[in-house]
């Protein structure tokens, strides 16, 4: 069924990049101008490129987005905070169930603050909250989609397991410091009220799911178009001794550069992956495009800003510093075991 | 009838609050439509998903902005 769905996409592709150019040639000719570059191959395979990963991507949004959300319709973090806060889960596999359930459970950034107060409320772990807190963004549904749709699914799924290990390693380093004097006051002052989950019916899932669909795509349409044209100009033209030269495996400093320049680009994971995936081409390591990636969704200037609200300064730096040591030993670590 | 928006920050909070004074309007009930941004008021309702609704001191939904015809049956239950 895939590859018919391929096929169909190919072939759209191709007569939409036709009707294209025969649009371009027109108003090119309209102005007396040359238009023999219509001919050239890297303006054709850039421009079939172009069309053919924009149909791909977001058809690909459309259904894993739908699905992934009424998977997660049935985890609410109401019920993953409970299940945190009895306890069943103590020590190494609390970090390790909160980790998982930060995958499952739905998350926007606006929420991470209530999320927070609510877990630490219910006698969650601090280590356990924040594996929760970090796995939660980074393993999200529109990183999954791009990775898969331009790497491949074993890159995709790569990613999944590795954000994974990242929330338990850096939950696990942030319960042993022992921190707890460094969240605000005020969050062990609040008292939380019981509310009573509203169980969906299928209508609802299905009618949550698809709005939550057309949000996620109006929000990130610009940047995904955006990203895979500036990638469709690359093809063919990216500077390959250049990056293999400066990005590629042999530069001991190019995964700890990546992460640094992750670190406050936001959320624009949909607009920079199809680049990143050009350069990873063009010779850039695989593992340093992953660490920027992960930077890039992991930690970001507003989220931080967000958490600050319930952190002080000392146990955000902490946060970060972790994060971003954790980030870089993972990209050195895959650098030398994907070819 | 006293009706509350409990959420701080996303775009979602305000579409939600919109379209209840939309609504409120329309069926023209005596209701007050009022915007919660404090913590300690959201995390008391034991709401962790913004935004949410809240009509006479009752969380109606969390976590998604419903829709008119949702919010009009939530104000008809308590009328």
């Amino acid at each position: 069924m895939f590859s018919a769905i391929d096929w169909i996409l190919k072939q759209l592709a191709y007569y939409l990049s036709y009707a294209f150019t025969a649009l371009i040639r027109a108003i090119v000719g309209i102005f007396g101008l040359n238009t023999s570059f219509l001919e050239n191959e890297r303006y054709k395979s850039a421009i079939d490129f172009f069309f053919y990963d924009t149909m791909k991507i977001f058809l690909m949004l459309t259904v894993i987005i739908f699905f992934v959300s009424i998977i997660r319709s049935f985890f609410p973090p109401e019920r993953t905070k409970k299940l945190l806060g009895e306890g069943k889960a103590r020590g190494f596999l609390g970090n390790v169930f909160a980790a998982l359930l930060g995958i499952v459970t739905p998350f926007c950034s606006c929420s991470a603050v209530p999320v927070f107060i609510g877990f630490v409320e219910a006698g969650v772990p601090l280590g356990v909250t924040f594996s929760f807190l970090i796995s939660s963004p980074m393993v999200n549904e529109v990183a999954l989609v791009m990775l898969w749709g331009l790497f491949g699914w074993k890159i995709a799924l790569l990613y999944i397991a590795t954000g994974v290990i990242i929330a338990i390693i850096a939950g696990i380093v942030i319960g042993k410091l022992k921190m707890e004097r460094y969240v605000e006051e005020y969050v062990y002052n609040i008292k939380m009220g019981d509310v009573e989950i509203e169980t969906p019916t299928w209508k609802q899932r299905v009618n949550d799911a698809w709005n939550y669909v057309l949000e996620i795509l109006k929000k990130i349409w610009p940047y995904v178009v955006g990203g895979i044209a500036i990638g469709g100009a690359m093809h063919g033209y990216a500077p390959e001794g250049w990056l293999t030269k400066y990005a590629g495996r042999n530069n001991p400093f190019a995964v700890f550069v990546a992460v640094l320049v992750g670190i406050p680009l936001y959320s624009n994971a949909a607009g920079i992956l199809p680049i990143v995936s050009e350069l990873t081409k063009g010779g850039m390591a695989m593992g340093t495009a992953l660490a920027f990636m992960m930077a890039v969704t992991a930690l970001s200037l507003p989220e931080l800003i967000i958490l600050r609200k319930v952190l002080k300064p000392r146990l955000l730096g902490v946060f970060v510093g972790i994060m971003a040591v954790t980030i870089i030993c993972i990209g050195y670590l895959f650098n030398n075991i994907l070819a | 009838m006293k009706i509350e928006i409990l959420g701080s920050c996303c775009s979602n909070c305000e579409k939600l609050q919109r379209s209840t004074e939309e609504v409120v309007k329309e069926m023209s009930v005596a209701a007050t439509v009022e915007k919660v941004s404090d913590m300690q008021k959201i995390m008391g309702y034991g709401v962790m998903r913004t935004p949410a609704i809240v009509v006479n001191g009752k969380v109606k939904a969390m976590g998604r902005v419903p829709g008119k015809d949702e919010i009009k049956k939530y104000i008809q239950d308590e009328v």
